[in-house]
């Protein structure tokens, strides 16, 4: 009897573990995506302002 | 002017465009010599691809340093009896750093840049080698050089357009912009013949040439 309710136990407990695990997984990996998608647009944003900054007229003078 | 006068040519274009390799085809059509970018002894060129932003101003430098020494060189050749090919203009340099330097790190180069652009020969014509950013990416990967595999698309994208801006200014040489998408001028004889015979054809402020898909069948 206790045999089982250790086997019942654990195997509750692993079924647990099996669905809380994609929750953390899911949101780190979200998390991740999301610092590199705003490091994405950090680099587009600093190179489309170079860009406009960029005065090349006056060298060629 | 034609390609008997000219004595020092430029080919220009972002990373991947295929500067180097007109640059060494018209020096042997020409007899000429070369004067070809050392970017490989560039001791900081891997970890800028990996770091810009730490290692942008140390790789900066160095290029200008070694342009501006090897274009100085020039200087000692005489020009009237030897031609000389090169794949790069000193200006080149000002393009990649207003994409990487910092605005602080940018005043600094800008003051060294121009004293030393005072002492650099100017070419008789400079050959602007366009191309579209996928087209540089691929290009850029079928070469397969191990430091340029950190090379973003976003990064070739920018600096492709600095370019587009740098020579839509440009008037300090007669230009010739070459439209690259449809050429191949490594592999056909007559796509290299058709850049001949534009450059000879070219004499005096920009001229562009676009060849269409259809042209080359």
């Amino acid at each position: 009897m206790n045999i089982l309710r250790l086997i019942l136990v654990s195997l509750l407990g692993y079924l647990i573990y099996k669905m809380v695990k994609p929750l953390f997984i899911g949101s780190g990996r979200q998390s991740a995506r999301q610092t590199t998608d705003h490091t994405q647009e950090n680099i587009q944003k600093k190179y489309a302002d170079k860009i406009e900054d960029a005065d090349f007229e006056e060298i060629d003078e | 002017m034609s390609l008997d006068n000219l004595h020092y040519i430029a080919v220009e274009g972002v990373i991947g465009a295929g500067k180097t390799s007109l640059a060494d085809k018209l020096a042997k059509t020409l007899g000429a010599a070369t004067v070809l970018e050392e970017f490989e002894q560039n001791p900081f060129l891997e970890e800028f691809y990996n770091d810009p932003q730490r290692y942008a101003f140390q790789t900066q430098v160095f290029f200008l340093i070694s342009r501006f020494q090897q274009l100085q060189d020039l200087r000692q050749i005489d020009m009237f009896h030897n031609k000389v090919v090169s794949d790069y203009i000193f200006e080149k340099d000002r393009i990649f750093a207003t994409l990487n330097l910092t605005a602080k790190e940018m005043k600094l180069y800008d003051g060294i840049a121009r004293l030393m652009e005072k002492e650099i020969p100017v070419p008789d014509m400079v050959i602007y080698l366009q191309a579209s950013t996928p087209h540089l990416m691929d290009n850029i990967r079928k070469r397969g050089r191990s430091y340029e595999k950190q090379i973003k698309y976003e990064y070739i994208d920018a600096l492709n357009e600095l370019y587009n801006k740098f020579f839509f200014h440009y008037n300090k040489t007669p230009l010739l912009v070459i439209s690259t998408d449809e050429l191949d001028f490594v592999h056909s004889e007559k796509d290299y013949r058709d850049i001949l015979t534009e450059i000879d054809n070219h004499t005096a402020g920009t001229r562009y040439y676009i060849p269409q898909k259809t042209d080359r069948k």
